[in-house]
């Protein structure tokens, strides 16, 4: 959840930039999820275009978020090459699971006892 | 025309009226507001309530306008003998069938319309990833509907291979109507998912993803019933040659139909968006001190 206070003394560029960090960091956004459009951002939250776009760029030059093209921008997988490997295997589940319709409690369980293995 | 039609159509006219007039009660968009809130077992604080109950009441006008402008056409079509008029049954069927596809159309076209906004000075609360279709509506719902519309067509494929004389019949009128209003949901359902969602609490958002959710799911139905309709009338042509609604192998689709849905509402469809966009959600995280405070 992203949340622009206009009364606070921090530019709403940077609260919006700080939170995103904050997202990828502690996993709530994970490695490849895709992020709104830079319109539907700006609406949302009442900002120009201009500063979520700025946003998106600063984001993607310091390795937080990548732009495929036209598909729009997605989270990038954080850490060592190993952690970035293990994040898109599991954004790769995540999305077939999400495809099959499984309960994410289920999906959850069954990755649990699988590391145990 | 037959009588049976004309008493059908005024009755579906005081149906409309007294619905479009209960959206103007205060008291019953109320009601609508926190029996909606209990359905899906989501707090309303009182500040967000009025909004609530205006856009549901929005949606409810927009139906009910769509489907008296559908039930309008489709009398006009009846008294031209255009459309499913071969007898008096398939007539009422095919007055029903335009005045649901109305309510959808209508309850789309609300959904589509008008904007919201917040006052500058407060704060704005928005989602960090993106949310789909799929998001908002059961799977069993959103993709059972497209099996049953496929199945629908293909029924009167068959009927118009196997009998040419028979196209211009309940059961294909029908099935066309389920599949146009399956291919606005597809469409539409994507643009009412893309508008965006000016929110100033955590609150405010959940409860716009409320009504987009019930809107989505309402403008599912036409496609399920008619292609039902469809089905129902389709599969009794086919097996029972002419003996219409009436044949017992009619009874075979409606008794799938009715599993559906009873499976459906057992699975609580209208709290599907709140496990896939807000897993974590309690009943009392959307009152107004949590809200304000987040």
């Amino acid at each position: 959840m992203l949340t622009i206070d206009p009364k606070s003394p921090v530019p709403p560029f940077e609260q919006l930039r700080l939170q995103f960090i904050e997202q990828v960091r502690s996993g709530e956004l994970a490695a490849g999820a895709k992020l709104p459009t830079v319109r539907r951002l700006a609406d949302d939250l009442g900002l120009a275009p201009n500063t979520v776009a700025r946003c998106y760029r600063e984001l993607e030059r310091d390795g937080f978020i990548e732009t495929r093209g036209r598909n729009g921008s997605f989270v990038s997988a954080q850490g060592d090459a190993a952690e970035q490997q293990a994040q898109v295997a599991a954004r790769a589940y995540a999305d077939r699971i999400a495809q099959l319709g499984v309960a994410p409690a289920d999906a959850l369980r069954w990755v649990k006892a699988a590391l145990k293995q | 025309m037959d009588s049976a039609i004309w008493y059908f159509s005024i009755l579906i006219a005081i149906v409309f009226a007294v619905g479009l007039a209960l959206t103007f009660v205060p008291v019953f968009a109320k009601w609508s507001a926190y029996r909606h809130s209990v359905l899906i077992r989501l707090d309303l604080p009182s500040r967000l309530q009025p909004a609530v109950s205006a856009r549901l009441m929005t949606s409810g006008r927009g139906a009910i306008a769509g489907g008296l402008v559908f039930t309008i056409l489709g009398l006009v079509a009846l008294s031209l003998d255009v459309g499913a008029s071969d007898n008096t049954r398939s007539a009422l069927f095919f007055l029903l069938g335009t005045a649901i596809a109305g309510g959808t159309v209508g309850t789309t076209v609300a959904a589509l319309t008008g904007s919201r906004t917040i006052p500058s000075d407060q704060p704005r609360v928005a989602r960090s990833n993106v949310a789909t279709v799929a998001d908002y509506v059961f799977p069993l719902e959103r993709i059972g509907t497209r099996v049953l519309v496929v199945l629908a067509v293909a029924v009167t494929i068959v009927i118009a291979v196997i009998d040419a004389g028979g196209l211009v019949s309940a059961a294909v009128f029908f099935a066309v109507l389920a599949a146009v209003t399956l291919v606005l949901f597809e469409i539409a359902g994507r643009r009412v998912v893309d508008r965006s969602q000016p929110a100033g609490s955590t609150g405010e958002l959940v409860w716009d993803d409320a009504l987009r959710a019930l809107i989505l799911r309402d403008m599912l139905i036409a496609p399920l019933t008619l292609s039902s309709f469809s089905l129902i009338l389709g599969v009794a042509h086919l097996l029972g040659g002419d003996s219409g609604p009436d044949s017992l192998v009619s009874v075979f689709p409606t008794f799938i139909a009715l599993a559906v849905t009873f499976y459906s509402r057992a699975s609580r469809p209208q709290r599907y968006f709140i496990t896939r966009l807000w897993p974590k959600l309690r009943w009392s995280d959307t009152a107004d001190t949590v809200t304000d405070a987040a």
